[in-house]
């Protein structure tokens, strides 16, 4: 039970938990469900693409860190409400407009941590590295990347939970996964049973990425456990 | 992920599933996310099933969504209402001042609309007897106590104590709307509210004493379930507003068109208001209120 | 109509839908909504962080917290007859996005204090409402305010939804320009919106520089970004 079941007001013909809707529509949540899971992994994937250059970039080209940041930072600041709108008539009625919304806020949020975590290698270690003979190459590939893990992982984690919740305004050009059926069960006359069970599970699935997510953080990091997440 | 999207993308684009059957290309019918629309998109496509025809239902959310993804076949047919998508089509070729062409009368305005429709690879099936107005609507409390049962009555009262509108965004700069109000009946408008268009946002405004007077759809479930009376348009402000299917001309068939005819010519006002009473407040599902309807009228069967 | 011509427009800065009017009603919501989510959170995070417990309350409520949708807070919300459609739905839901950043920063701020500066200020007397106000609540300062700093800046941008459930504010644009497929409104709004963002940013990143204590301010910058829950994308 949801402690928001306590707190909101029910009526006998429009509940707010109902395990017969959840029963009844089990094929459209499932098929949410998927769309949810596609979308969010395809943003994500893409800011992925994007940010690994540029944050190498930005490390060589150190002039290059202020304006590549700020503008991530700027581009963060548009509503997702907008961004889409804006995008819809370029992309039309595809994925795509809402995949590439999604990766511009996905961006910063992997961008920053990518470039945090390679910068904070301890000068001492990189010394050594270079004593041994390792070139710029080897020092990134060999000493910086393995050491900055777990931060660009957290920064990927961080990235996928808050695409979940961003997904749903998706809905406004048809691909919201979850978002769609809260949008509907609105202008389904208030239809709370299914806005409430479709909030639900788009928290179910950040909760699932963020396990998983964290169980990869300690299998690929076990000494960086740190005391913030 | 390349692929996963590109799996995505097929639901809505015509179909190259390995499934893909002597039906041909998939017919992808778009709907808004108002029930009504819901129920008949899934009428058309249920009926689309049995003749043969492969289809899908993609949710979307309004017109200025779904008509150009029609016109450039992203979507293959949606479910219409003749005076809305005439002004529509009429403000497009137009521009956005142009003289209203939708009247009363459906047949003048069905000719009108296929003529605009035409150019813009826009097939227009017949329409049904079945229609859902624009309306506006008042709660019962304050019909009863301010005496008012038409739009008529609203401009006499609305000169002594100017009323608050809501309605969709472009209401004001709609003659079905705050213009019409204000030029046939005379309304004195006060301050508009940008909600929706007879959905949620409005009837909750309404309930809430936020606006006066709203604009809802006559056959919405919501409209009774919620205490409120829709005011007679004594003077015609509003067109016939008829369902047709709108298809997106290269896609159209024989099989299509007589299928969704046999939709049209099978619904009536009644049976439409009761069909959204069925979703939006009884709850039962879209596709099985759309099913039942279909199978009553012995449309599932060949 | 260009964006240009829009902005110039004389129209389009009068009246109740003109930009200072939905400026402000944007300001409005985003003000009341920061100052619910703070006087739950601080006191929360502050109390638990002194008493250093509830480690997993504090991070799971700032990761969870990220991924639960505006959109169906804000529908929830507004369906409540209660509080139903306008700008007190939009509000609240932005109070709740906004209190998981400032619970999860000022909580680690708070119980990272160094137990041997604690013990100091315990020797030197200090009982633990002061030991909290005069040595947790300064040294923590620059997480406790990053954590402000971004709760507003995102609740500043995704104040527009409001306008999905009728409320006001910059949102107004969007949706409008949606409904009446007029781009250029679409782009004034966004506009409109990401320039009162970057405006908060600012502001608040100066003043976070100014309640840093002297002795933190040199390591502060480039330590706090580091360690900062990188900020939650969550303008939905």
């Amino acid at each position: 039970m949801s402690p928001l079941a306590a707190v909101l007001p029910t009526e006998a013909a429009n509940p707010w938990l109902s395990w017969d809707y959840v029963t009844s529509n089990s094929e459209e949540l499932v098929a949410a469900g998927q769309e949810h899971l596609v979308l969010t992994v395809s943003s994500v994937l893409l800011a992925m693409i994007f940010a690994f250059p540029l944050a190498l970039l930005v490390r060589r080209y150190r002039k290059l860190e202020a304006p590549v940041l700020g503008l991530s930072g700027v581009l963060y600041t548009i509503p997702s409400l907008a961004l889409i709108s804006l995008l819809w008539p370029i992309f039309g009625l595809t994925p795509w407009t809402v995949i590439i919304a999604l990766a511009v806020y996905a961006l910063l949020v992997v961008l920053r941590n990518t470039v945090v975590g390679l910068d904070s290698v301890s000068e001492n270690v990189v010394d050594a590295a270079r004593g041994m003979g390792m070139g710029k190459r080897q020092l990134l590939a060999k000493v910086e990347l393995p050491l900055a893990v777990p931060t660009i992982l957290a920064g990927i984690r961080i990235a996928t939970v808050s695409t979940v919740g961003m997904v749903t305004i998706g809905a406004l050009v048809g691909y919201g996964g979850f978002g769609t059926l809260i949008l509907s069960g609105f202008q389904n006359n208030f239809y709370h049973a299914q806005i409430l069970t479709a909030t639900l599970c788009c928290v179910l699935l950040a909760v699932m990425f963020e396990v998983l997510l964290q169980i990869v953080e300690r299998i690929t990091a076990p000494w960086a456990r740190k005391q913030i997440v | 992920m390349a692929a996963a999207v590109v799996a995505l993308a097929g639901c809505s684009s015509s179909g190259d599933d390995a499934g893909g059957d002597a039906g041909g290309e998939e017919v992808v019918i778009a709907t808004t996310n108002f029930s009504e629309t819901k129920i008949l998109a899934s009428m058309y496509q249920q009926v689309l099933e049995a003749n043969g025809v492969n289809a899908s239902v993609k949710e979307l959310t309004t017109r200025e969504v779904i008509i150009p993804a029609l016109q450039t076949g992203e979507v293959q047919a949606t479910p219409e209402y003749l005076g809305s998508l005439t002004e529509f089509l009429n403000k497009e070729a137009n521009g956005a001042d142009a003289e209203q062409v939708a009247t009363e009368d459906a047949a003048a305005t069905y000719d009108e609309a296929v003529r605009l429709a035409e150019p813009e690879d826009l097939t227009l099936l017949e329409p049904s007897a079945a229609q859902d107005q624009n309306s506006f609507a008042v709660t019962g409390e304050f019909a009863t106590a301010n005496n008012l049962t038409t739009l008529s009555d609203l401009g006499t009262y609305s000169q002594e104590s100017a009323i608050t509108l809501g309605g969709p965004p472009e209401c004001p700069k709609r003659t079905f709307c705050q213009l019409g109000l204000e030029e046939i009946y005379n309304v004195q408008v006060d301050s508009f509210l940008p909600l929706d268009a007879g959905g949620p946002l409005t009837i909750q405004a309404l309930q809430q004493g936020k606006v006066d007077t709203g604009l809802v759809f006559s056959s919405s479930g919501s409209v009774s379930a919620n205490d409120l009376v829709v005011l007679e348009d004594d003077q015609g402000l509003q067109p016939a507003e008829n369902i047709l299917p709108a298809l997106y001309t290269p896609a159209v068939t024989d099989t299509i068109s007589e299928a969704l005819d046999s939709v049209s010519q099978a619904l009536t006002t009644d049976e439409l208001q009761q069909l959204n009473a069925a979703v939006e407040i009884d709850r039962q599902s879209v596709d099985q209120v759309a099913e039942d309807f279909l199978t009553e009228k012995g449309l599932l069967s060949q | 109509m260009s964006v240009w011509e829009w902005f110039t427009d004389p129209a389009n800065w009068t009246g109740e839908n003109g930009i200072p009017v939905r400026t402000w009603e944007q300001l409005e919501i985003s003000f009341f909504a920061m100052a619910i989510a703070l006087v739950i959170s601080l006191p929360v995070a502050l109390t638990l962080g002194h008493l250093r417990k509830g480690v997993f309350l504090a991070t799971n409520v700032g990761n969870i917290g990220r991924a639960v949708p505006t959109l169906g807070v804000l529908t929830i919300l507004a369906s409540i007859p209660e509080i139903g459609i306008g700008n007190l739905a939009a509000i609240l839901a932005l109070a709740l996005f906004a209190i998981p950043p400032v619970l999860t920063n000022t909580f680690t701020g708070i119980a990272s204090v160094d137990d041997e500066v604690r013990d100091a200020a315990n020797g030197m007397g200090m009982g633990g409402f002061a030991i909290l106000s005069k040595v947790e609540v300064p040294l923590a300062m620059p997480l406790i305010a990053a954590g402000i700093r971004t709760a507003t800046v995102q609740v500043v941008a995704t104040a527009s939804l409001a306008a999905l459930v009728g409320g006001g504010g910059l949102g107004r644009y969007v949706v409008d320009g949606f409904a009446l497929q007029d781009n250029t409104l679409i782009v004034a709004g966004a506009i409109l919106t990401a320039l009162l963002a970057m405006a908060a940013e600012l502001l608040l990143s100066f003043l976070q520089r100014r309640v840093t204590p002297k002795g933190l301010r040199q390591a502060g910058q480039a330590e706090v970004e580091a360690q900062e829950i990188p900020a939650a994308p969550a303008p939905a």
